[in-house]
């Protein structure tokens, strides 16, 4: 009997259509976000964030988890607000360059430390835009990750024995836009009824039903997945799954101490690396026993190819770049206030990143918009006339 | 294939049986249809058969299925996953993953089956059912009719010999039902598959079926013939109860069936014309000018004018996803327009709040059960009372008039479909709005429940409420409506009498006007009204 092939969607070229491997533009997105870590300089910050918006935009699919930029994006606005708001409670004192005075708040005296008001100069301002970038450009490269890669992919590519937990992730995924919908249905019933569908007691109602319709989905989720087979495993010997158990156990015994042991608790500090060791290769065999303890197959799952390989090689350049700057241009001072200095290797570097454009291939499309399919028809339409 | 063996079963939370010693043996590449009231016990023997029932639901079973040899006494529910495919009434429910293709191969990744065999059976059934341009699309995006074909596709890819359907077309509008019943009779036909289908609307189903199983709380479950079956039974399609109607033999189970006959009944009623529902209007109730409403960049209704006046009860009738909930949503002031004027009774509907908007405008939801949110009926009613401010009583009088025999303090979640919808009904009608709206209202009806709905919409009518209905039930829209609109991707492509629209549309006409055509006859009750004449 002829073998049948083993990789299944081979791109006849870089640019086929298909989704990048997940793993792939989480690892683009993490290192970008290591990236980010490292610096404080607004331009190398927002260059960062930059590239990934750029990157979402080109290389989004159309499904809905990848709308979740626009969520993170609010979000980073926020914390940089947020951060800047904080130096009017707590003003610092250092800094020479006074941007204004805000009449000052005197406080009771058990809130000795906490000043409201006062002067605010620009050093501090500067400094908590720094910080408030650097947090906030972290949250994008996750966001980026969020929109690139489909949370469902993901999934397969786990290890056999975490499926449950996967599964559970994605069963929760698809549960909160349920609820939402949920949410609002039981809202207009209250409007049609004629209730406030505002305040406390209307939210209470609301509540009950919501909940309520969660647990029959959830029921029924349940059934349907076990009716398709959900939970059918090949027969295991007791020893073995035995042997599994006292594996897994001690192979978390062994990474909790080996942690511990890392941290300084020990005197000895290879005792830590030692367990830390035996500790992993422990969990290692757990997983791999409990793998084969379940008979499930994956369906096309996501390839390593080339494409993947150049993507996170492009986030590389600018980590290593960085590795060489100075101090003085990653985290440029407050105090005395300076424009920043740009060094332009790193900077290029950094922009190195977005080439995961036109490394990685097009995303398919998922859902077809109305106006596309009107053109379909009338295209069909024009041809039969 | 599949054995009932003096099955009998009873829910731990009632104290009657709800199947009693049934005997059952369904051949193999069969298509079964099973029939009965709701509440009569039909979603439990579909659910026997794979053992959800009892494993998910609870509850004492005594004697034994099996299907093809497989006990489910001795088996759990998943490993039936390869013999016996479910699909569900509402296949959103049930969907695992995000992704057509995805979802297709979830059953054949939990059996273990070999990539490249998964690989094959996929492209098979992509076919099979007419999906293969469907394949990359995410499940959320798919229409009523690509969305059951899909779950049906999932459940055939682990090679099943059985497929076991629950309402598979209650949902969809015709056109889509029939796509899904072709794609079920060509299984039937090319693969030999045994289908067990509980369905409602038998008008949709009877001309498919090889065998009838008739499940009734009150007698003996049995199985036969359709021709047998419809000869006697309460539970009939329109075609039979005009078979009935004019004394045909044998009775006509389909429409071909039944023009054979036609020539001879139209002849009879030559000299007949069917009754002319009208209405005599006083004043324009709802006013629509120039509507439009967009969802996002999606045009959901485009330049849609309408007077609707007192009386008149009006079947909007389209595709799902043509716009008629959310014209619906937008007559009571759930959505505010993009842009065009609405006028209910003089009024905007947004401007209407609370008490004003219950008294000028009630809505009944697709989902009657939305509405109501007491723990019993009589709570219920008291708590519709004080939100309208009638006087004590008025809901449960009007719930005792629309059904018979519930019990005050029965859970609302416990009614029959038809009892929920009459309360919800009863709530919205204690206000006394001159409009009420209906969306979906006969999903998961029986005959009984139906003949009581149109009864009573055809009563509040009389007494000159305006009644507007989103449905795909085109034999509801040929019994009540005096005016028909049709809708088309948001736009109004007809609106006139029922007569006049419903006989000339070939995917909105009633069976009876299909037998009769050319002749102009709707429905079976205008018939016998018309040879009751004749006499």
């Amino acid at each position: 009997m002829p073998s049948a092939p083993r990789r299944w969607h081979k791109p006849l070229s870089l640019t086929e259509q298909r989704l990048l491997h997940s793993g792939a533009w989480w690892l683009w997105a993490i290192l970008l976000a290591a990236m980010a870590a490292g610096t404080k300089n607004p331009i190398f910050l927002l260059s960062i964030i930059f590239v990934v918006l750029l990157v979402v935009r080109f290389r989004k699919s159309d499904a809905p988890w990848s709308k979740s930029i626009k969520g993170y994006l609010f979000a980073a606005g926020f914390v940089i607000i947020f951060r800047i708001l904080l130096v009017i409670i707590t003003p610092d004192i250092f800094g020479d360059t006074l941007l204004f005075t805000l009449p000052e708040i005197d406080l009771p005296s058990f809130f000795a430390g906490v000043k409201l008001g006062g002067e605010i100069k620009a050093n501090t301002v500067f400094f908590a835009f720094q910080e408030g970038l650097r947090l906030a450009t972290i949250l994008v490269c996750i966001g980026g990750a969020q929109s690139l890669a489909s949370p469902t992919r993901m999934l397969k590519s786990i290890p056999a024995a975490l499926y449950e937990v996967g599964l559970s992730i994605m069963v929760a995924l698809t549960f909160a836009p349920q609820l939402a919908f949920d949410a609002k249905r039981v809202r207009d019933a209250q409007y049609l009824r004629g209730r406030k569908t505002t305040g406390i007691p209307a939210l209470a109602r609301t509540f009950v039903p919501v909940l309520e319709g969660a647990m029959e989905r959830a029921l029924l989720l349940a059934s349907a997945m076990d009716s398709r087979g959900y939970g059918r495993r090949i027969h295991q010997s007791a020893f073995k799954r035995k042997l599994t158990n006292i594996f897994m156990l001690g192979g978390l015994l062994g990474i909790l101490l080996g942690l511990a042991g890392l941290l300084g608790v020990f005197s000895q500090s290879n005792i830590g690396l030692l367990t830390m060791i035996i500790g992993i290769t422990l969990s290692f065999f757990a997983l791999r026993f409990a793998g084969q303890n379940a008979s499930r197959t994956k369906y096309r799952p996501d390839q390593w190819h080339i494409p993947e390989v150049l993507v996170i090689t492009t986030a590389l350049f600018g980590l290593v770049a960085m590795r060489f700057t100075e101090n003085i241009v990653l985290n440029p001072l407050a105090s005395p206030l300076s424009f920043p200095q740009i060094n332009f290797i790193t900077l290029s570097s950094i922009w190195v990143s977005v080439l995961a454009i036109t490394f990685s291939p097009k995303p398919p499309l998922t859902s077809r918009p109305a106006t596309d399919l009107f053109k379909a028809s009338n295209q069909i339409n024009r041809q039969a006339a | 294939m599949i054995k009932f063996e003096n099955v009998t079963f009873k829910y731990s939370d009632t104290n009657f049986a709800i199947l009693e010693n049934v005997n059952l043996t369904i051949p193999a590449g069969e298509l079964v249809l099973v029939v009965g009231k709701t509440g009569s016990g039909k979603s439990t023997l579909l659910g026997l058969i794979n053992g959800l029932v009892p494993n998910f639901t609870g509850g004492d079973l005594t004697g034994d299925v099996s299907v093809d040899g497989r006990s489910i006494r001795e088996f759990p529910p998943r490993d039936f996953a390869d013999l016996v495919g479910v699909v569900r009434q509402d296949p959103r429910a049930s969907f695992v993953t995000d992704l057509v293709e995805d979802e297709l191969a979830y059953g054949m990744e939990q059996l273990g089956i070999a990539p490249s065999t998964m690989r094959r059976r996929v492209e098979e059934v992509l076919d099979l059912l007419g999906l293969a341009e469907l394949r990359n699309r995410s499940l959320a995006t798919l229409s009523g009719g690509q969305r059951q074909r899909v779950a049906i596709a999932s459940v055939l890819t682990t090679n099943p010999k059985v497929l076991v359907l629950d309402e598979p077309t209650s949902a969809l509008d015709p056109s889509a039902a029939e796509e899904v019943l072709a794609a079920i009779q060509r299984l039937v036909h090319d693969l030999g598959l045994t289908v067990v289908l509980a369905e409602h609307r038998l008008e949709r189903v009877v001309q498919y079926a090889d065998r009838v199983i008739v499940v009734d709380r009150e007698a003996e479950v049995y199985a036969d013939r359709p021709a047998q079956v419809f000869a006697s039974s309460l539970l009939a399609p329109p075609v039979v109860e005009l078979g009935r109607t004019a004394g045909w033999s044998p009775l006509p189970l389909t429409v071909r069936d039944a023009r054979k006959f036609a020539d001879e009944l139209r002849t009879r009623l030559e000299k007949s014309k069917p009754r002319i529902r009208v209405n005599v209007a006083t004043k324009t109730l709802v006013s629509v000018e120039n509507l439009n409403f967009n969802y996002g960049n999606l045009r959901a209704l485009r330049h849609i004018d309408l007077d609707i006046s007192d009386g008149e009860i009006v079947a909007l009738m389209g595709r799902n996803g043509s716009g008629k909930s959310t014209l619906l949503s937008q007559l009571v002031g759930l959505l505010e327009p993009t842009s065009g004027k609405i006028l209910v009774n003089g009024k905007n509907p947004l401007t209407l709040k609370g008490k004003s908007l219950i008294e000028s405008v009630g809505l009944v939801p697709q989902e009657p059960t939305d509405l109501l949110i007491a723990d019993s009926v009589i709570n219920e009613c008291i708590a519709s009372d004080s939100d309208s401010g009638a006087v004590p009583g008025t809901t449960f009088n009007i719930f005792e008039q629309l059904t018979t025999d519930v019990s005050e303090d029965a859970h609302p979640r416990d009614l029959s479909e038809g009892e929920k919808l009459s309360l919800a009904l009863a709530v919205v009608l204690a206000a006394k709005p001159p409009l009420i709206l209906l969306d979906e209202p006969t999903r998961g009806l029986d005959y009984a429940a139906k003949r009581q709905l149109v009864s009573s919409l055809q009563k509040l009518g009389k007494k000159n409420h305006t009644i507007i209905l989103a449905t795909h039930d085109v034999e509801l829209a040929a019994e009540v409506a005096t005016r028909v609109i049709l809708l088309a991707d948001g736009e109004i492509v007809t609106d006139g009498p029922v007569n006049e629209v419903l006989s000339s549309s070939p995917m909105f006409s009633p069976q009876v006007s299909k037998v009769m055509s050319p002749a102009n006859w709707l429905t079976v009750s205008d018939v016998a009204f018309a040879l009751e004449d004749l006499r």
